[in-house]
């Protein structure tokens, strides 16, 4: 039986598309059969993301209206030959498909796939009941900041009261400097305020940008992010990883690090 | 000894943790700041009332739970915990 994840957050911009695009990446490469579904209808990143913005033909409202088969729709990934995805589509909105669509939509997917992750579009409107209409499981995606864990905390409490009871949370773009300096909150001042199990802790870091750029996936890359998106891809399977230590030497010297890591890959 | 705090403002983290506590109380009940204050001091006094406690030793939080149970809908629990 497929794990059926949706990946939200309630707030824009906290990294949503990103954490599906490595989360998906990491599971295929750690033997499972993975699809992404873009359920941002009329905004659609997660092909962008993935660097497979060239190869769509058919998109989920082709899907869902019977334009063509569910087939025809999915999009192998470039590096990762057991991970798919069925984008959405860009000139359409969300009001183009239903929650009822969309649960027979991965109910249809079950048998084919270990892991289903659909990556939802910020806000509370359809577009997120679409997206949780069929999930089984939420992983909540936020930033160390105050408007992010707000909507966050939100977005959980809609998430009990529509029968998803398995919430995990991701922390992205954490900064350890400023956490150090108090100028940011903390892994577990985050959890505290949320309640909710911790999936994984992502650190800011520049490879996030380089390979969104490139169209690649991170997801056990030399990269701390990409440690932290593996580690998270771990644990899901049910491994019990420890919390990565991302206190790591700022400013001056590990920039200086970082150059002379670049120089030597060029 | 103010002017001496002066020179040390809290992090910002410290007052980001403050005001979160403030701003989901707020959104969880749907009732201003000052509600909760109240609400906080008046469960005090009951407590003072039946119990022998000093101020200095218990604090009053409050979390809001969304537990539902069987043939219970939309139930906003506030369970107390001594700290």
């Amino acid at each position: 039986m497929s794990e059926i994840i949706v990946v939200t957050s309630g707030k824009g911009g906290v990294g949503k598309t990103t954490v599906t695009a490595n989360l998906g990446a990491g599971l295929s490469m750690l033997g499972g059969r993975v699809v992404l579904i873009d359920t941002d209808i009329g905004l659609r990143n997660l092909d962008v993301v993935m660097g497979l913005e060239n190869r769509i033909v058919y998109n989920l409202v082709d899907v869902i209206e019977g334009n063509c088969r569910l087939k025809q729709a999915l999009i192998r990934d470039k590096n990762n030959p057991s991970l798919f995805l069925l984008p959405a589509a860009q000139t359409r909105d969300k009001s183009a498909v239903t929650p009822q669509q969309m649960k027979k939509l991965t109910d249809d997917l079950q048998e084919k796939f270990d892991f289903i992750l659909l990556d939802c579009p910020a806000g509370i409107e359809q577009g997120f009941f679409n997206a949780i209409a069929g999930a089984k499981r939420a992983i909540v995606v936020t930033t160390p900041e105050v408007s992010a864990i707000r909507d966050a905390d939100r977005i959980i409490g809609l998430l009990e009261a529509n029968e998803i009871d398995r919430i995990d949370l991701i922390i992205n773009r954490l900064r350890m400097g400023m956490v150090k300096r108090g100028d940011m909150m903390s892994v577990e001042d985050v959890v505290e305020i949320l309640s909710v199990n911790l999936l994984g802790a992502i650190p800011d870091d520049d490879s996030v940008v380089i390979a969104t750029n490139q169209g690649e996936a991170l997801a056990a890359s030399e990269s701390l992010a990409g440690q932290a998106f593996s580690n998270i891809c771990r644990r899901i399977y049910g491994e019990a990883v420890p919390l990565m230590d991302f206190e790591q030497r700022d400013g001056f010297w590990r920039h200086l690090g970082e150059l002379l890591k670049r120089g030597r890959r060029e | 000894m103010k002017r001496f705090l002066f020179c040390f403002p809290q992090r910002s983290a410290v007052l980001a943790r403050q005001r979160m506590a403030s701003i989901l109380y707020m959104d969880r009940l749907d009732c201003p700041e000052d509600t909760v204050k109240y609400l906080k001091r008046d469960i005090r006094k009951v407590i003072e009332k039946y119990l022998n406690i000093e101020n200095a030793d218990v604090s009053i939080r409050m979390d809001i739970k969304r537990e539902v149970k069987q043939g219970v809908k939309d139930v906003k629990t506030i369970q107390i915990e001594r700290l």
